[in-house]
């Protein structure tokens, strides 16, 4: 009902916080193989945790100083303590890392210098001929881009640099939210109606565009190029990132705890509520306090119990709401109810694929049925069978 | 006992996104309509006084207590709380002259409940709007009784729409438009508050629980093809406000024809089908042989929705 929570421009918020020491990090792996560190290891901000095998995923690293507390295949944790002095006639223990010069790199030398610092690197060569830099507010209530855009420039500008060096494009866009006077070298600046679902890459690039196409475009939203920012102005590696806790700007290690940077925030959890990492339309509601942040994280957000009605599998009464207002022009009802009765036949005919999952039909359904997770649910059976047909492919083949 | 396992972690609600909601229910778009309903009721109850409380608490009454019923024949969630019953108990009332008989009005509530909502799952499977089954189950099985000249003969009230077509455009040549918006003029207890529903329906339409696209059209198309015969005659054929302001017109218009699992989902759909409905009301009324022909209106353009909700937009990035 109220349109003005879809409102992405929150204005400056000032500069961003920088998060206190926790008492841990919890640093999230995504398949990293091999772990640099092992338990009681004592560790430094920047020294290398894991190591990717696959050269466009970026390494991980320790943000605090402490002591490893317990390595496993999907996080580290490393308890925050003074190292212990060295010993009578020791050399002293290394207490940072260098920076590494990347100003003469180039081409494959420099994604690698990148990759090692921490930088998912595949996103950011895609291979295409425009460029455009999303630096509207994601989700509603996230408010980091327009401080970002003011406060940290020089991280923005740098990471601009990097990325204009990586990407083959020829042609960049920076797309504004209506009415920002932020500058930029070299770049074309487009205005986007500051509203919710415009931030979606998808219609950023139709409004950009003008075509309904993603083909030789490539996105890049503000988090992620403030994080290559940071990386490409130091040399050092990555260690911190954004995190808007409900609309305040914190600098935090990566892999601090939910619950810690919750706790700073002076924000209560109590029971039954629900603690979202990421945007309250599309991000992901956690169960565990303990569980730390990852590079990607750029919200965090607590709903309290009862602030919405459960979710119900009452059948779809064909009120057409989520017609109404789904900006892929799909049919959200028949799909969730294909999906719901396992006819992916239809759900490819009714253009299943074409969802940008913005979230808006589970907004506005008044029986409150599921219908993005039914449409996330069906996008991935329908990978899964054709998969499956490949695979069968293949084997004909052979 | 697993709480004490975790002393310091509370336990965490995990839900897929989106973790908001816009806050509408089942239950308070029906509460909606209710209130939306509210003033034909009490005008109802101004023109035909207790007869018409009578046969608006019995319906209701009837379509709760069936759907309960069925509900739990068929071994699912009761879910008359929801207020869908009430609604459709109350519409079905204002379809039935006044002086309806107890068992007319039972029966009718039945049929509708079972044959319009219940036969078809639960809410949100039936094709056709129920309300418009319960009439040509009452209107085929008992039509002396449904017939609201024979049995309002009790009244001072006069209904236009069997003098248009027993006695022709002479009959209602003093006819008042003002006078039918107050609801002074014989027919359907609740369907001639004509004032009232419109009143209503532009509440409905404010608060958002229906779109404009099917009220717009079938007005549009009401006066229309109305417009046209009457600029063919106008002594043989009436004004195309004479339609809209008589009848079940006003009912079908916000009430009926936007009912939601029976009408199409998209908007080219749905103007489609409001046209088709404005269309069939004209064509029933100077063709057909009843009186008054929204109902079947309602009931063809009904078979139609299929049809419109094939009528949709290319999807974003299709060729």
């Amino acid at each position: 009902m109220n349109k003005n929570i879809f409102i992405l421009t929150h204005g400056d918020t000032g500069a961003f916080e920088t998060g206190s020491v926790p008492f841990e990090v919890r640093i999230p792996l995504n398949g990293h193989g091999k772990k640099s560190v092992k338990k009681k290891a004592e560790v430094y901000p920047g020294l290398l945790v894991a190591d990717h095998k696959n050269a466009k995923i970026g390494d991980m690293h320790c943000g605090i100083t402490g002591v490893v507390t317990e390595v496993s295949d999907s996080y580290v944790i490393v308890k925050a303590q003074d190292l212990a002095a060295p010993a009578e006639g020791e050399e002293p223990k290394p207490t940072s890392v260098d920076p590494v010069s990347l100003d003469a790199l180039e081409g494959e030398e420099l994604q690698a210098a990148l990759k090692g610092l921490g930088v998912d690197i595949r996103p950011l060569i895609k291979r295409c001929e425009l460029l455009i830099i999303n630096a509207l507010n994601p989700e509603p209530g996230i408010t980091y881009a327009e401080s970002m855009l003011v406060h940290a420039k020089g991280t923005i500008n740098a990471g601009m640099e990097m990325l204009k060096r990586l990407s083959p494009a020829t042609r960049s866009v920076v797309a504004l939210p209506t009415g920002s006077n932020a500058a930029f070298d070299d770049s074309d600046i487009a205005f986007i109606n500051p509203q919710y679902p415009n931030s979606l890459n998808e219609l950023v690039v139709a409004n950009i565009t003008g075509k309904e196409s993603m083909k030789g475009v490539n996105v890049i939203d503000l988090h992620t190029l403030y994080n290559l920012g940071a990386v490409a102005e130091s040399g050092m590696p990555l260690t911190h990132t954004v995190v808007c806790v409900e609309g305040k700007n914190i600098v935090a290690a990566i892999g601090t705890p939910v619950g810690a940077l919750l706790k700073d925030a002076s924000i209560e959890v109590a029971d039954g509520d629900t603690v979202i990492m990421g945007g309250p339309m599309r991000g992901v509601a956690t169960g565990d306090l303990n569980k730390g942040i990852s590079k990607e994280t750029n919200a965090l957000f607590v709903m309290p119990s009862g602030a919405t009605a459960p979710i119900s599998d009452h059948a779809c009464f064909s009120c057409g709401a989520c017609i109404q207002h789904c900006p892929s022009r799909i049919q959200p009802n028949m799909i969730s109810r294909y999906v719901e009765f396992n006819e992916l036949d239809f759900c490819r005919q009714e253009n299943i694929s074409a969802c940008m999952e913005c979230g808006l039909c589970t907004y506005y359904c008044p029986a409150r049925r599921p219908m993005l997770q039914y449409i996330r649910l069906g996008k991935h059976k329908i990978a899964l069978e054709e998969a499956q047909v490949t695979a069968c492919a293949l084997q004909v083949e052979e | 006992m697993a709480k004490q396992s975790l002393p310091t972690a509370p336990f965490l609600k995990v839900a897929s996104a989106p973790h908001m909601h816009c806050g509408t229910s089942i239950k308070g778009m029906m509460t909606t309509i209710l209130l939306a309903l509210l003033p034909a009721a009490v005008g109802a109850i101004y023109w035909y006084g207790m007869e018409a409380v009578r046969v608006m608490a019995l319906s209701i009454a009837t379509a709760v207590i069936v759907e309960a019923l069925c509900s739990k024949i068929m071994e699912k969630e009761i879910r008359i709380d929801d207020f869908h019953a009430v609604v459709t108990g109350l519409l079905f009332a204002f379809i039935l002259p006044a002086g309806a008989e107890w068992w007319l009005v039972v029966a009718g509530s039945a049929a509708t409940m079972v044959l319009g909502k219940m036969l078809w799952g639960n809410f949100g499977g039936a094709p056709i709007c129920a309300i418009a089954v319960g009439w040509a189950f009452c209107t085929v099985s008992w039509p002396l009784q449904m017939n609201i000249d024979a049995t309002m003969l009790n009244t001072t009230l006069v209904n236009p729409l069997s003098q248009l077509k027993y006695f022709g455009m002479d009959a209602i040549a003093d006819a008042s438009m003002k006078e039918y918006l107050m609801g002074n003029q014989l027919g359907a207890l609740g369907a001639v508050q004509v004032g009232a529903l419109l009143l209503g329906g532009i509440a409905l339409l404010v608060r958002k629980v229906i779109t404009w696209e099917i009220p717009v059209a079938t007005v549009a198309a009401v006066l229309i093809v109305g417009g046209i015969y009457y600029s063919i005659d106008p002594e043989l054929y009436a004004n195309p406000l004479f339609h809209l302001f008589t009848g079940s017109t006003m009912l079908a218009i916000f009430f009926l024809l936007p009912d939601f699992t029976s009408s199409p989902n998209t908007r080219g759909g749905k103007i489609v089908f409001g046209l088709m409905a404005g269309f069939l009301i004209i064509l029933i009324r100077t063709y057909g042989q009843y009186p008054d022909g929204v109902l079947f209106a309602v009931l063809l353009a009904n078979m139609i929705t299929p049809l419109c909700d094939m009528i949709k937009p290319k999807p974003f990035g299709a060729r």
